[in-house]
């Protein structure tokens, strides 16, 4: 760039950024858009990993627990698991 | 590469704005496991801007240009010369990987002019089209990539047109690594970007995203139906270098007669975007066409693996 001499009046001014930082729950606790909750019984689970890497949430953690604050309920994790270990329920929520 | 191989990091965080099932996120996750900190990405105007969540949080624990429409092929040319010349600098150690991220829009339709120049000069990238076949974030308007007879809001009989095929375009452009992709085969997908990693010059990945509130289906189905797209032949999955395709997973099981092919009249069963040829009545010509590519391609397919395997070795002379 051909250097120049910067005016007053930009230095003043100075640059607005809109630079997002990273971070869980960017919009919240995702967990309240559920309807259905995925209920997990461990004595079914062989811990084949497949709901790990399909819940599109990184909702399940690598040793298969749900984190409730943001799963969104969409239920690949129930379909998906072969030993049937998942079942959707229906949610009571509190108030 | 087994599930449990797989890094334990997220660098998708949770909590984003995307659907209930959105297969963009389930796409993200595994790409970024194979790929790793060291990477740059940049995504192009999509589901993926949005999903990402509106300022000032991000779920995108990755350095991240939200970019427009058209530039993806820009971009990333101008991202890698900057990131050689920081190499040279002594500024980085090691290059990053540089990632472009764009949806079927973006790419089959307004990106291809900047892609296609990018990979005629063998720009050092990867670029992801995560294929939902449709213009998903704007409402589910057709794209070149929108199967035929399928529904989009401005295709309310079924779309009149065949799909395009980006991924072939980018084998016809002899860049050094093609591949598709599906959600239903995680390992397959992470292999081929771990492989693409490695390579240097334009690689071209392709995933196909089936889009719960696009294609019109439960969002617990999203993973069943990216199986089902291989199963009946819909969704292919191969890689392609040095001039040589080889299909993998779903569908090279089904070319080398360990699979059936799923009769296409299920996968589309499942989806409501294509409810209009089931009723009122059975619409047998249009189900009858799609079967019948199908069935074309995959019977050349299966009469050259059995002629590789009994009489001679093919090889297609490679591009250029
Ligand atoms: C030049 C331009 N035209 C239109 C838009 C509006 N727009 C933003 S995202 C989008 C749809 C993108 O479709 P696709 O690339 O398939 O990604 P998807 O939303 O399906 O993930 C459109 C039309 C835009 N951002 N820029
Ligand atoms: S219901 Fe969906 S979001 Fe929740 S844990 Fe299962 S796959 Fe993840
Ligand atoms: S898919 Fe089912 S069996 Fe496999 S790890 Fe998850 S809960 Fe366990
Ligand atoms: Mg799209």
């Amino acid at each position: 760039m051909p250097k120049r001499k910067k005016k007053d009046e930009e230095e003043e001014i100075g640059f607005v950024t809109t630079l997002s930082v990273p971070g869980e729950g960017s919009v919240g606790l995702t967990g309240s858009w559920r309807i259905f909750i995925p209920v997990l019984d461990e004595g079914k689970c062989n811990k084949c990993l497949l709901c790990w890497i399909y819940c599109p949430e990184a909702c399940i953690t690598k040793d298969i627990r749900i984190d409730y604050d943001y799963c969104k309920g969409c239920g690949i994790c129930a379909e998906e698991c072969p030993s049937k270990a998942i079942v959707m329920e229906k949610e009571e929520k509190k108030e | 590469m087994r599930l449990r191989d797989f890094p334990e990091e997220e660098l998708f965080l949770q909590g984003s704005a995307a659907c209930q099932g959105c297969p963009g996120s389930a796409a993200l996750r595994v790409a970024f496991k194979a790929l790793g900190r060291e990477t740059i990405l940049c995504v192009i105007a999509s589901c993926t801007s949005v999903l990402q969540s509106p300022f000032p949080v991000s779920a995108l624990n990755l350095p991240t240009l939200n970019m427009a429409f058209a530039t993806g092929g820009a971009t990333a040319s101008g991202l890698t010369a900057a990131a050689d010349r920081l190499v040279a600098r002594g500024t980085f150690k090691e290059k990053p990987t540089i990632l472009v991220w764009a949806g079927d829009g973006g790419t089959y339709d307004i990106g291809i002019q900047a892609l296609s120049g990018a990979a005629e000069r063998n720009t050092d990238f990867i670029y992801v089209c995560y294929n939902n076949e449709a213009y998903s974030n704007t409402g589910t308007q057709r794209s070149g990539a929108t199967p035929y007879a399928a529904w989009t809001s401005n295709t309310t009989r079924g779309k009149d047109e065949w799909r395009k095929d980006v991924a072939q375009i980018m084998v016809a452009h002899g860049v050094p690594y093609v591949a598709t992709a599906s959600l239903a085969y995680p390992t397959d997908m992470y292999r081929k970007f771990a492989k693409a990693k490695e390579i240097k010059g334009t690689r071209y990945i392709e995933i196909q995203a089936p889009c719960p509130p696009g294609w019109k289906f439960p969002s617990a189905h999203t993973i069943k139906v990216a199986r089902m797209a291989v199963q009946s032949g819909m969704w292919m999955l191969y890689e392609h270098e040095g001039g040589k395709t080889t299909y993998t997973a779903g569908t090279q099981r089904i070319i080398q007669g360990q699979s059936k092919l799923l009769p296409v009249e299920e996968y589309l069963r499942a989806q409501g975007r294509f409810r209009h040829l089931f009723s009122p009545e059975k619409d047998e010509e249009r189900i009858g066409e799609i079967q019948g590519r199908i069935n074309h391609i995959f019977e050349t397919l299966q009469f050259t693996h059995k002629m590789k395997e009994h009489i001679m070795d093919i090889e297609l002379a490679p591009p250029r």
